[in-house]
């Protein structure tokens, strides 16, 4: 089985060398042979009725963290902003 | 015995009696992470305000308080658990200067606790793989033998304790990864039920299969750990609603009648004539302790590695998508775009292992293939949990190596990403269903390398469990855990 690897790297947001390449496509499509091979199993429901999941209040609440810690992580910063590339031209 | 040799619970009683302070507990285990931490290499970033919290320990027992059972104790962290003010990498460039402006959920009760933190240990990169051999900060190694890997990916936690690097230590379990290198290393290592200890802080690898688990050198302390760190918390959507357990106090001594499940499907060619031995003469000493062994049959068994890698990567592709060079973490340089400065960042940023499981993961889950993997792998799943829910029908608990093999050398796994995934047999399936599982020393191969056996138990059976490990431990003379440091030796 072919292992399009160009294509998942583009959705996966990587960005391969043309060196790394064949030997990626060469195990993931090995891998993705044995993965594939577990069956159809249709009489399994895969959503049982059960509880229904508990939700928290909406409600905001004081987090512990001031806004300058929680911006000292930033990679860059003007004016107490993440800077980041320009997205529209 | 030098302080760091003694158990969590020795020490607690120590301290409570005056024989010792936290700061001298504290000193003697930084003395040994001195001595030997360059043979090892357990820890990525060291503590160095842990000072503080053993000298407010010491000055509470100056005024009489009354202690919380782990006041003082210094505990390793795994670097995927957040810790306010301490650098938590995940072992990745990507998050190579990141601090946390926060704490996790089990930092929090162990600070609340009097804990001490030594530092954040080494592990496989964003706890993908299983002998700590993906970090970025390089290797560790096990201290039985230093040319053999400690497991993974929780392997600095497990080498930590088993050198004395630190008494008891936090590891996090998405397939294995406490069980194993606990097992590879000769300690005790716990999984519990998942969502009995919050996930709030813990830096996500595959979100329905991630647990914290804890490690310790005797069950009683891995059961004061769990009591510790284990109880509902609403900042997790997935955490247990359910009563918290002192397990340690509540820890029995005897197991007459016990019912253990012993699955033929985990004793294929693959188990080693060595761990197959070790795990069979455990089996014989419950027996005579009081148990009774069942051989049962889990035949989707088959499933479970390969529903296991497509849930973990599919959900890793998801989880890991955050890291795009904005917010936090590593950023790129020499970019053109938003979009290049993403693709760049994530490339440079991620290990191989990671690109591997992240692209696998979005394989799956890509227009076209979903049906065939994840769709599939979810019915998989429902398939092994209910077959675990009929076999705890006719046994108490499930009895199983942890791994197939003892320790392996550094690069003898080799770049087969198949057979590495197939070897995940013995832990996987706990993982896939949610059910606890426990890890105890059961044995010693040829060239002196610990073998585990696993107990697997029932949602919400944590206590039945480490009963059952404790009755071993008691019965089998001690796990004698730490150890002796040999140099890399050819055998």
């Amino acid at each position: 089985m072919e292992f399009d690897v160009k294509y998942i790297a583009h959705l996966a947001q990587l960005k391969l060398s043309e060196d790394e390449i064949p030997a990626l496509e060469r195990e993931l499509a090995a891998l993705t042979e044995i993965l594939g091979t577990l069956p159809e199993l249709d009489d399994i429901d895969t959503h049982p009725a059960g509880k229904e999941m508990l939700l928290r209040e909406d409600k905001a609440v004081p987090f512990s963290s001031s806004p300058a810690e929680l911006l000292a992580n930033a990679p860059e910063l003007r004016a107490g902003c993440i800077a980041i590339p320009k997205t529209v031209d | 015995m030098k302080l760091y040799e003694k158990s969590a619970a020795e020490l607690s009683e120590m301290l409570r009696r005056r024989e010792c302070s936290a700061a001298e507990i504290l000193n003697d285990v930084r003395s040994r992470i001195s001595c030997i931490e360059g043979k090892i290499g357990a820890y990525i970033t060291l503590n160095d305000n842990a000072e503080e919290a053993a000298k407010a320990v010491d000055r509470a027992i100056a005024l009489g308080e009354e202690l919380h059972p782990l006041a003082g104790i210094p505990i390793a962290f795994k670097d995927n658990i957040s810790t306010r003010g301490i650098r938590t990498t995940c072992a990745s460039k990507m998050l190579e200067g990141y601090i946390p402006p926060y704490d996790a959920a089990v930092t929090e009760k162990l600070k609340s606790a009097g804990a001490v933190i030594t530092g954040k240990t080494n592990m496989d990169e964003f706890a993908m793989g299983w002998s700590t051999e993906t970090s970025y900060f390089g290797r560790t190694c096990n201290p039985h033998n230093t040319a053999y890997v400690p497991g993974g990916s929780s392997g600095g936690s497990a080498a930590a304790v088993s050198s004395g690097e630190a008494i008891l230590a936090l590891g996090s379990d998405t397939g294995g990864s406490v069980r194993q290198p606990a097992a590879l290393c000769g300690i005790v290592g716990m999984k519990p039920t998942y969502g009995v200890i919050s996930r709030y802080g813990l830096i996500a690898y595959a979100s329905s299969l991630d647990q914290i688990g804890v490690m310790g050198r005797t069950v009683e302390d891995a059961a004061m750990l769990l009591s510790a760190v284990s109880g509902h918390d609403r900042r997790d959507a997935s955490s247990l609603i359910a009563p918290t357990e002192d397990y340690h106090n509540a820890l029995k001594y005897k197991i007459s009648g016990l019912r253990i499940g012993v699955p033929e499907e985990y004793f294929t060619d693959i188990i080693s004539d060595e761990v197959r031995e070790a795990v069979n003469n455990a089996l014989w000493l419950m027996e005579k302790c009081g148990a009774e062994i069942k051989i049962i049959t889990l035949p989707s068994t088959k499933f479970a590695v390969n529903a296991y890698y497509i849930i973990a990567c599919a959900e890793a592709s998801s989880n890991l998508a955050r890291y795009d060079g904005v917010k936090y973490g590593f950023r790129a340089e020499n970019y053109t775009s938003l979009s290049d400065m993403n693709a760049k960042t994530r490339s440079e940023g991620f290990g191989d292992e990671v690109k591997r499981r992240i692209m696998l993961g979005t394989y799956v889950l890509s227009a076209g293939f979903r049906d065939k993997y994840y769709k599939r792998a979810v019915a998989a799943r429902r398939l092994i949990c209910r077959e675990f829910d009929d076999a705890f029908k006719e046994c108490d608990i499930i009895a199983a190596p942890s791994f197939p093999t003892p320790a392996f050398r550094f690069g003898e796994a080799g770049d087969d990403a198949v057979r590495r995934y197939s070897s995940d047999i013995c832990t996987v399936p706990a993982s896939i269903a949610g059910l606890p599982a426990i890890s105890i020393p059961c044995g010693r191969s040829r060239n002196g390398l610990p073998i585990g056996l696993q107990f697997i138990g029932d949602r919400l059976s944590e206590q039945l469990l480490l009963d059952a490990a404790n009755v071993y431990e008691k019965n089998s003379g001690g796990f004698n855990c730490i150890a002796k440091l040999e140099e890399g030796t050819d055998e």
